[in-house]
């Protein structure tokens, strides 16, 4: 018996699209899912939902065949999700999009705790939705934030001292990110936005917050990540070889030592996969360390308290 | 836009609608067919927007997901070329049974061009839109092969050139499988010359000397051709651009253009 998929539409108006992924036997009814928290894959950068390489599509189907129910959809303006319009009433983007998600699925699956992941772009809203949502019980970060530390800067001298063609390449990887690859979508996809007056139009200002990647600073980030961890939450960060701030697993602990509740944080490093996982082994890889993760999630990790369950006062 | 499902429960396509505003709608659907692989992530955004752009000019528009790629269902690698052209002939039913149409056209993009000329004699469109297709499937992986030897050794992606696949059919991200790979090393237009005479239209994103030869050919054979050119800024065969996203540029105003010459059955409902 295989897994089976739906298509849904929700959010305002119905505008956002996403495809529920049931594991084999699972009807879909409420109480059919078990205890097991809702996966979210979010968008990477621009990508539609299929993910870089179309890996959501893998993923969500490999999760399902391991009891997980998942959802891969758009968020507002990306993909096959129209553009959020009205103020966001200071709320990030894609907290709204993920909170219509969750009502969603707590409508129609009865989910009740969630698990939330993402790569890049897609794994700093992983941490937002985390942060703003109680009902998330998890969260995973391909290539999240990183911090240069002690760790970093030995490698990257070494690396340069036995290397020395790699200098070039090294200056090239600098300059390529901090041009920034969605920075550069956004350059060319603006002359095409209609404007946000244009009736249906996409609003450029609504999407510009999409198209780059605001890593937070460290202090904050620890701040946020130390109240995610508070709430019971489990936190999974794999960094790749193609993400030139992080070289090794035990930067992590450099970057935020004596962590509080540290032992609710598993940290991978691939060092041979690159950002997006073209190769099919890393990516395989990667799956197999969120797999994992998602497996170690207690059945009843938070107390989840009242059933707004909501901690930014919304 | 509405996402659904179609065509067999066990193994449903994914398809989007792109509805007409009711006061322009014309009887006159169009199927959008994408690529494959990582063109086919590549394209997404570029076919919504072509997708809006067609229905905002009255045409009810179709685009989906082939059989193993996107959001539809099945594994890549056991996809087939014949499977893919059977997909192109339920997409266009499906738009006639959900927009109530009757003409049909096919747009496709780089292999979906191909495929949807392989689809041509089952669905007869009333125009065959040719966009930046793959002529040659032979090339088309040849070119495949040799991308992802380049991306495999950029030092932009990769702390150490090495050799990543876990097979030799894993390409660009994707694992294609032999008998896929076979297959669509088969595949060309060059049946289109067979067809009856048919509305061909070639789009260009950058003179290819052999889209230039098949135009040239099909002519010759009878058919209706002719070609436009679009602003679309893209390199199907770079290695540092693909993950680029594709933009539309002009595609869909030249694309309604291009299809603007009535059929006969197509006109507007009273």
């Amino acid at each position: 018996m295989s897994s089976s998929e739906r298509v849904h539409s929700f959010g305002p108006s119905g505008g956002l699209a996403g495809i529920v992924t049931l594991p084999p036997g699972d009807d879909g009814s409420p109480g059919a899912g078990g205890d097991r928290p809702f996966v979210l894959l979010l968008n990477a950068g621009l990508v539609h939902r299929a993910g870089p390489f179309g890996m959501h599509v893998q993923l969500a189907r490999r999760l399902a065949r391991c009891g997980f129910r998942v959802l891969r959809f758009d968020q507002a303006g990306l993909g096959d999700s129209d553009a959020r319009s009205g103020a966001s009433g200071g709320e990030e983007p894609v907290v709204l999009d993920a909170r219509d998600a969750m009502d969603s699925l707590r409508t129609r699956y009865g989910a009740r705790r969630f698990v939330v992941g993402g790569l890049c772009s897609g794994a700093l809203n992983a941490h937002r939705v985390g942060l703003a949502d109680s009902r998330v019980v998890g969260i995973w970060l391909l290539d999240g934030y990183a911090y240069p530390t002690q760790t970093y800067y030995l490698h990257v001298a070494r690396s340069k001292m036995s290397r020395p063609e790699t200098w070039l390449a090294s200056a090239q990887r600098v300059l390529t990110r901090a041009k920034d690859k969605l920075g550069e979508l956004r350059t060319r996809t603006a002359p095409e936005v209609a404007p946000a007056s244009a009736p249906g139009a996409d609003s450029l200002a609504a999407r510009e917050s999409l198209f780059f990647v605001d890593w937070p600073e460290r202090p904050r980030a620890r701040a946020e990540l130390e109240t995610i961890l508070r709430r019971g939450a489990r936190v999974l960060f794999v960094y790749t070889g193609g993400w030139s701030k992080f070289v090794a697993e035990e930067q992590f602990d450099e970057m935020f030592p004596r962590l509080e509740r540290r032992d609710q944080v598993t940290v991978r490093y691939q060092r041979n996969a690159d950002h997006t996982y073209l190769s099919l082994g890393e990516r395989e890889a990667m799956f197999r360390n969120v797999e994992s993760f998602l497996r170690a999630i207690p059945e009843a990790a938070v107390d989840l308290g009242s059933t707004s369950a909501t901690t930014s006062g919304r | 836009m509405r996402p659904f499902f179609f065509g067999d429960s066990a193994a449903p396509l994914l398809g989007v609608m792109h509805d007409p505003p009711p006061a322009l709608a014309r009887n006159h659907g169009i199927v959008l067919c994408p690529p494959i692989g990582q063109e086919h992530i590549r394209a997404h955004w570029a076919l919504r927007q072509v997708a809006s752009s067609l229905a905002k000019a009255g045409y009810h528009c179709l685009r989906f997901d082939w059989s193993g790629v996107g959001d539809s269902a099945g594994e890549l690698e056991q996809a087939t070329v014949a499977r893919w052209v059977d997909d192109a002939a339920l997409a266009a039913q499906e738009l006639r049974d959900v927009a109530g149409v009757r003409t049909i056209s096919l747009v496709g993009l780089r292999l979906g061009a191909t495929i949807a000329a392989l689809a041509t004699g089952r669905v007869a469109p009333a125009a065959l839109v040719l966009w930046d297709p793959v002529i040659d499937g032979r090339a088309y992986v040849a070119a495949l092969r040799r991308l992802h030897v380049e991306v495999e050794g950029d030092p932009l992606r990769y702390w150490e050139p090495t050799a990543h696949k876990k097979s030799e059919t894993e390409l660009l991200g994707f694992e294609l499988g032999p008998t896929l790979l076979a297959d669509i090393e088969a595949t060309s237009t060059s049946g289109l010359a067979a067809l009856p005479r048919t509305k061909i239209r070639f789009l260009l994103s950058s003179a290819v000397a052999e889209a230039a030869e098949l135009e040239e050919t099909l002519r010759r054979c009878g058919h209706d051709v002719s070609a436009a050119k679009t602003d679309l800024q893209v390199s199907w065969s770079s290695h540092r651009e693909v993950e680029d996203l594709l933009l539309a540029g002009d595609a869909g105003r030249r694309l309604a253009a291009l299809l603007s010459e009535p059929a006969p059955s197509e006109a507007r409902p009273q």
